[in-house]
């Protein structure tokens, strides 16, 4: 099969599958998004964006100050604008230049990701542009991070970058990936991103979203983890005014023996916004070992529905979920729906899932220590969103650390 | 009338419509440590929690005043900011807050970081800075961790609520410790030193902690007062319904300090 036929298997795939809808997710009409939008210009150095577009950048965790990172991508809208590459044995392609490889197209270019699953997807597919590929060399430890920027600038824009990153056999590389949009205007955000783990080799993934009350967003997301591999994601969601709506639903395939993957995320509904935020483990690799933590605040009249599956296919399996709501308004809704499911009988699959409001025994205890009512419950607040991630660089640990503090201010 | 660091006057408290204080007072000078006895379920703990301003315990009558100023309906915050602390004998565990953070936070007293470890190495809580407050803590170290607050905050009035219970021999000298380091027992004019006032249902405490008078409850009352020895002694030969015969004998109780002042006897 040569490149372009299977690019064009594809494309006629998402052209059968574009009405298709999601499982989860409330409505949003592609059709409105969809249309050309201006090409944004390319700049030299990151100091070159205003000190606005700087400010919110930095927001949502990328720094302007390359001097610790191993590369840097910025993405507006469809456009390239920024691309350095700092760590010499890393590729920090855009995706056009990933698709110039044959090999690139048949062995990662939507591969763990159905074109045909939803019409976000298909859309993706037939009108999305750019996104990054990040390709490591086997046994190479990249320590500093790689920040990636999906930036939406443009009024009723659609924005779907297709990402890959491909760890190679024990290497490591840490991702950071900021998404945001300017206050005024109106998007449809769908980043499609395969990760592949191979044997022994760790990514991390860092994700701190910043939307506006008039944005969609539909991210898919899927990774395959080979033996000894391990995968940690961890997603914040700030959106300090709220957004329209938010569904993913990232799915991990523990393929390989003992394959790790730690997922968490945090997510706190303002305004009306209608999130619908999952996370997915499937092990077929012997004795592997996922973890899943989710989050959620609930502000407002915001509605969210934290889901979390573990599917067991092989013997010497570990699962755990961890799903919290705390709900902070008689007008909002939090629905947790954890999900075990095992094949194997050697296995131990656990969750713990609560939601509820914030226990007063623990506010008058913060009280009878000199802090005052507004100050204990914004402690109690910020503490709910603490999550320990083992194995995380501390550079990480401070960056999700500063994320759950913005998201909690003003709360 | 003198001036008293906690002088409480015909308390009567309800929780949910229950009576749980009747018509209790108690008084306790500066630089004085009390004890406070009682069998289980005779209001050690509500007594605790009055005094702290507990929103479901309500008062009905009667006046808590600290440092002579009246705080019976003042808020919890604004006691602790005056100088009341407590270390609780259930506190809550407070998932993603470390002790360290809160120690920070903390809005009374010298909170530095070498204040912040000193204090933490003299309760032996070295290795549990970072850790969530009380999340896993074993008995004796949740009263550690209440204590390395308080040794923090440092407060002029300390209520200590059961530190000797469910506490082994090695960790009741790091407690006992703590708490005369709190009240700065040892030489000097007692009047310049911190109060105390520790709820204890054996009086285990009184060997490693110089109590000056006992108090003994029954039934949300005040039965009994006296020098600590003698009255911890008769509560572990008699019992305390022994001592509850006695209570005709005593009345009206009410604190030595207090009688000086003479206008609330009965």
């Amino acid at each position: 099969m040569s490149e372009l036929s299977r690019i064009d298997e594809l494309d006629m795939q998402a052209k059968r599958s574009s009405t298709v809808e999601p499982a989860y997710g409330s409505y949003v009409d592609v059709r409105k998004y969809v249309g050309p939008t201006e090409a944004s210009e390319k700049i030299d150095r990151m100091e070159d964006l205003p000190d606005g577009t700087l400010r919110q950048l930095n927001n949502i965790g990328i720094d302007s100050n390359e001097q610790s990172k191993a590369g840097t991508y910025v993405q507006f809208d469809n456009s390239v604008v920024y691309r350095k590459r700092l760590y010499p044995n890393l590729e920090l392609l855009t995706l056009e230049e990933a698709l110039q490889d044959e090999h690139f197209v048949q062995d990662y270019y939507w591969k763990l990701i159905d074109v045909g699953q939803d019409k976000f997807t298909a859309s993706a597919k037939l009108f999305g542009k750019a996104g990054y590929v990040i390709l490591t060399k086997p046994g190479q430890v990249v320590e500093l991070p790689v920040q990636t920027c999906l930036f939406i600038r443009s009024p009723m824009s659609f924005q779907a970058p297709h990402n890959v990153v491909v760890a190679e056999e024990g290497s490591t590389v840490h991702v950071v990936t900021g998404c945001g949009i300017v206050p005024e205007a109106v998007g449809l955000h769908v980043g499609i991103t395969e990760f592949y783990v191979k044997k022994g080799a760790t990514v991390t993934f860092t994700m701190i979203h910043d939307w506006a009350p008039t944005t969609n967003v539909r991210p898919r997301t899927a990774a395959v983890v080979e033996d000894g591999g391990v995968f940690i994601s961890s997603y914040i969601n700030l959106s300090s005014n709220g957004l329209a709506s938010i569904q993913m639903y990232p799915s991990v395939h523990l393929k390989g023996d003992r394959a790790r993957a730690f997922l968490s995320s945090l997510v706190v509904g303002k305004a009306s916004a209608d999130i619908d935020l999952g996370s997915s483990v499937l092990m077929t690799g012997k004795e592997s070992k996922a973890e899943i933590i989710s989050k959620c605040i609930s502000k407002d009249h915001s509605r969210i529905v934290a889901r979390a599956r573990i599917h067991a296919r092989s013997s010497g399996s570990k699962g755990h979920i961890e799903c919290r709501g705390l709900m902070l308004s008689d007008t909002s809704r939090i629905t947790a729906v954890p999900e075990l499911d095992s094949t194997a009988s050697d296995v131990e699959l656990t969750h713990e899932a609560a939601v509820g409001k914030l226990a007063e025994e623990e506010i008058f205890y913060l009280m009878s220590k000199g802090l005052r009512r507004d100050e204990a419950v914004s402690v109690l607040v910020r503490g709910f969103l603490e999550v320990k991630v083992p194995g995380l660089p501390s550079f990480l640990e401070r960056q999700i650390k500063y994320a759950a503090d913005q998201s909690v201010k003003g709360l | 009338m003198i001036p008293m660091s906690l002088d409480v006057r015909g308390l009567t408290v309800e929780v949910e419509g229950k009576r749980v204080l009747d018509d209790l007072s108690l008084s306790i000078g500066f630089g004085e440590t009390v004890l406070l006895m009682g069998p289980n379920g005779s209001g050690k703990s509500s007594l605790i929690l009055s005094i702290l301003g507990h929103p479901n315990y309500k008062v009905k009558s009667g006046i808590i005043r600290f440092n002579g100023k009246d705080i019976t309906s003042m808020p919890t915050e604004e006691r602790a900011l005056l100088g009341l602390g407590v270390s609780f004998q259930f506190p809550p565990k407070i998932r993603g807050v470390t002790l360290r953070s809160l120690a920070k936070r903390l809005q009374r007293g010298q909170v530095d970081e070498a204040n912040v470890e000193k204090a933490a190495s003299l309760l032996s809580l070295d290795g549990f800075l970072d850790r969530d407050i009380h999340v896993g803590f074993s008995g004796g170290e949740i009263k550690r961790a209440e204590l390395f607050f308080l040794l923090l905050q440092r407060p002029t009035l300390s209520l200590i609520d059961e530190p000797d219970s469910g506490v082994d021999v090695e960790n009741m000298v790091t407690v006992g410790g703590a708490i005369n380091e709190l009240i700065g027992a040892g030489p000097g004019d007692a009047r310049e030193r911190p109060s105390a006032l520790i709820v204890t249902h054996t009086g285990h405490i009184s060997r490693y902690v110089l109590a000056q008078r006992t108090y003994l409850m029954q039934s949300g009352k005040m039965i009994c007062y006296g020098e600590t020895e003698s009255l911890v002694n008769d509560v572990l030969k008699h019992g305390f319904d022994w001592c509850a015969q006695c209570y005709g004998r005593r009345q009206p109780v009410v604190g030595e300090p207090a009688k000086e002042g003479g206008a609330d006897l009965g």
